[in-house]
């Protein structure tokens, strides 16, 4: 059963994929709504700053989000699924959250990221993530002597 | 436009980076942006985020640039007992590490909110309140304990950034900056909470929430200031006010144009003789009025708009004086455009009781639609309840919660008194038909909590009915009783589900 009036936009990513989406799911995103609204909508969207495969994860969270048949706690599993992905598809997605604006998928990506962190140490930290360590081993020690009470 | 080869280069080369999984992957997190990192460090306990700041020279300044600073996560002010033992070397220096934290910062960084519940000197607090103003912050919110009284740090007044501002102490309290420097300042606060205030030597604060001070205050919320004795509130922009513990209050009077809300628990002074309580709100919706002692005098003007109405009153004694009888009846009628109205306790059969004696009657609630009420529903309540139900004619939702003993009342509902007439409660209802021919087409719902198989509490559900001439649902919730009286309980049942009705769709529910 197709609707006629269902507006659909065609998002296209940066490896040249693309994805046809209703409008109604779209404008989640802020800055697609944006766009929509402002009328400059070319047909298709480019979206350089996300790659294929994290454009389909966006909009299938995109879309689930819409529908209004799903309860609250529905979605909630919805999320819960969704996050059990490796670290960094995570993070990607977090990155094209953030270019598209789109405050719900933030949300649960910041929670899931945040909830991880608060388990482990420093140093766990950094391995997962991968941070590089620029202190020297003096620097370090005297950053952590700014917050002791941080480390009691 | 990319070549086909080109293409498929670069699509083996993500996919061979993304199956490298057991090689060290680039450090893509710190790619991220400040503002959506901080985002991530929102849901962390403050402990985990300051954490953070050894991980790299850039986690370091996110740290110092972090926007809220939230440090009542670590339960610094617990019970007053046990808290000093558990408390780490840190936090019994009076939290002064705080201060240091604020005193780290980048320089140029604000503050958006700073919350703390800790012990402090006095020289820490005021320290505090200052560096946070330095870095505008816009949400403050203080809960401390001290040792002695002090007095309102005064570098908040005028701060322009500050918007919330809570300012809660332990015993015993801090005092007040006079009103005329208090209105001065706070030209951009919207919310401001102030609790356990020292008012002694300052019983009078007429002067301070005026139509000028506060311009853009919206929600107000003052606890335990004692020694309060006068009160005016209006305050043009206000919306919420809420009013709490402030035992020695004898004149209240609100007249904010603007205000929607109203909460006044555990107010005024039981013992006076000249207390006074004026509102005039026309915009006013809701009011909780919870366990405050009667005024003197009450009025209540103008409450055009109001919704819902929350009433309990705290009574010294059963008797109450014709002034005060007088002064509850002129509440009951400031508040009588309400459309929905629940009465706490049992202060609805005090004025029963002491209405019948001095001929005070209550005026119509013309909008009245739903009501709740508690009562322990003996028979001498049922003119008082006749009454109740005379002067709703609209209401159309009735939920009455017995309570109290009702053993002596359990007699058991004869099934030889069934076929006959009735008993003296029957017949008095039957009696009240005509009066209360409105009420009885517009009644909907009933719910009767606490019902027990009483000839009193059977005599009002066969009235209903006999007569509601639209009631749709009777609901009859009991208490629990021994397992021996669930045959008669049934036997019962199956009784009531007998009665006539005047409407056919009415349906009885039993819980």
């Amino acid at each position: 059963m197709s609707s006629s009036e269902e507006r659909k936009l065609i998002l296209k990513s940066s490896d040249n994929e693309e994805f046809v989406v209703k409008e109604s799911s779209a404008v989640q995103c802020l800055t697609i709504k944006n766009l929509v609204e402002d009328r400059c909508v070319s047909d298709p969207i480019p979206l350089a700053n996300v790659d294929s495969k994290i454009l389909a994860l966006v909009i299938e969270f995109m879309e689930k989000h819409a529908e209004t048949t799903l309860s609250n706690s529905e979605k909630k599993e919805f999320d819960v699924e969704f996050v059990k992905k490796p670290f960094d598809d995570l993070l990607e997605l977090i990155l094209a959250a953030n270019y598209l604006d789109f405050r719900e998928l933030m949300d649960v990506l910041c929670n899931t990221c945040a909830k991880q962190m608060e388990n482990w140490s420093v140093e766990e930290v950094r391995e997962k993530f991968n941070i590089q360590n620029d202190y020297t081993v003096e620097e370090e020690k005297a950053a952590r002597a700014e917050n002791p009470w941080a480390f009691e | 436009m990319e070549t086909r080869s080109a293409k498929r280069k670069k699509l083996l080369d993500s996919t061979k980076k993304r199956l490298k999984s057991d090689e060290p992957q680039d450090d893509r997190i710190s790619d991220l942006p400040d503002d959506v990192l901080h985002q991530i460090l929102f849901s962390l306990p403050i402990k985990s985020i300051a954490q953070t700041s050894v991980l790299s020279k850039r986690w370091r300044k996110l740290w110092y640039s972090f926007p809220d600073l939230d440090f009542t996560s670590l339960k610094i002010l617990m019970n007053a007992s046990n808290a000093r033992k558990k408390m780490s070397s840190f936090e019994l220096k009076g939290a002064e590490f705080i201060d240091q934290v604020l005193g780290l910062r980048e320089k140029h960084t604000d503050i958006r909110a700073l919350r703390i519940c800790a012990f402090l000197s006095f020289s820490t607090l005021n320290g505090l309140i200052r560096r946070a103003i330095k870095h505008n912050v816009q949400e403050l919110d203080i809960e401390v304990s001290t040792c002695d009284y002090f007095n309102f740090p005064r570098s908040i007044i005028m701060s322009e950034s500050l918007r919330v501002f809570r300012l809660k102490s332990w015993r015993p309290g801090f005092r007040l900056p006079p009103p005329e420097i208090m209105k001065a300042g706070f030209r951009s606060l919207s919310n401001l909470s102030l609790s356990r205030v020292i008012l002694h030597h300052q019983p009078s604060l007429l002067n301070l929430f005026t139509d000028s001070s506060f311009p853009l205050l919206k929600k107000l919320h003052l606890e335990a200031f004692s020694g309060l004795k006068h009160l005016s509130i209006i305050c043009r922009a206000l919306e919420d006010l809420a009013l709490e513990s402030c035992f020695q209050l004898e004149d209240l009077e609100i007249s904010s144009p603007k205000l929607e809300r109203l909460r006044v628990s555990s107010c005024f002074d039981a013992y006076s003789v000249s207390s006074r309580v004026k509102i005039d709100a026309p915009t006013l919706q809701i009011i909780f009025w919870s366990y405050n002692s009667i005024t003197e005098e009450s009025f209540l003007h103008n409450l055009t708009s109001l919704h819902e109405v929350f009433v309990g009153f705290f009574l010294l004694h059963e008797d109450l004086s014709g002034a005060k009888l007088l002064s509850m009846s002129n509440f009951m009628s400031g508040i009588s455009h309400c459309r929905r109205l629940i009465l706490e306790n049992q202060c609805i059969e005090i004025l029963w009781k002491n209405t019948f004696f001095a001929g005070v009657l209550l005026c119509p609630f013309n909008k009245l639609e739903s009501l709740e009420l508690s009562t322990g529903f003996n028979k001498h309540n049922n003119p008082g309840l006749a009454s109740l139900f005379r002067i709703s004619p609209a209401i159309h939702t009735i939920t009455i919660n017995i309570v109290g003993d009702r053993s002596t009342e359990r007699k058991q509902w004869n099934k030889d008194l069934w076929d006959l007439s009735s008993s003296g409660e029957e017949r008095y209802w039957e009696s009240q038909t005509e009066a209360l021919n409105c009420f009885l087409n517009h009644i909907r719902v009933v719910k009767i909590h606490g019902f027990a198989e009483c000839a009193n509490d059977i005599s009002l559900v066969k009235f209903l009915l006999k007569k509601g001439k639209v009631l749709q649902e009777l609901f009859l919730c009991t208490s629990l009783s021994k397992p021996r009286d669930s045959l008669l309980r049934e036997k019962i049942r199956f009784q009531i589900m007998g009665y006539s009705r005047a409407s056919s769709s009415a349906k009885i529910v039993f819980q």
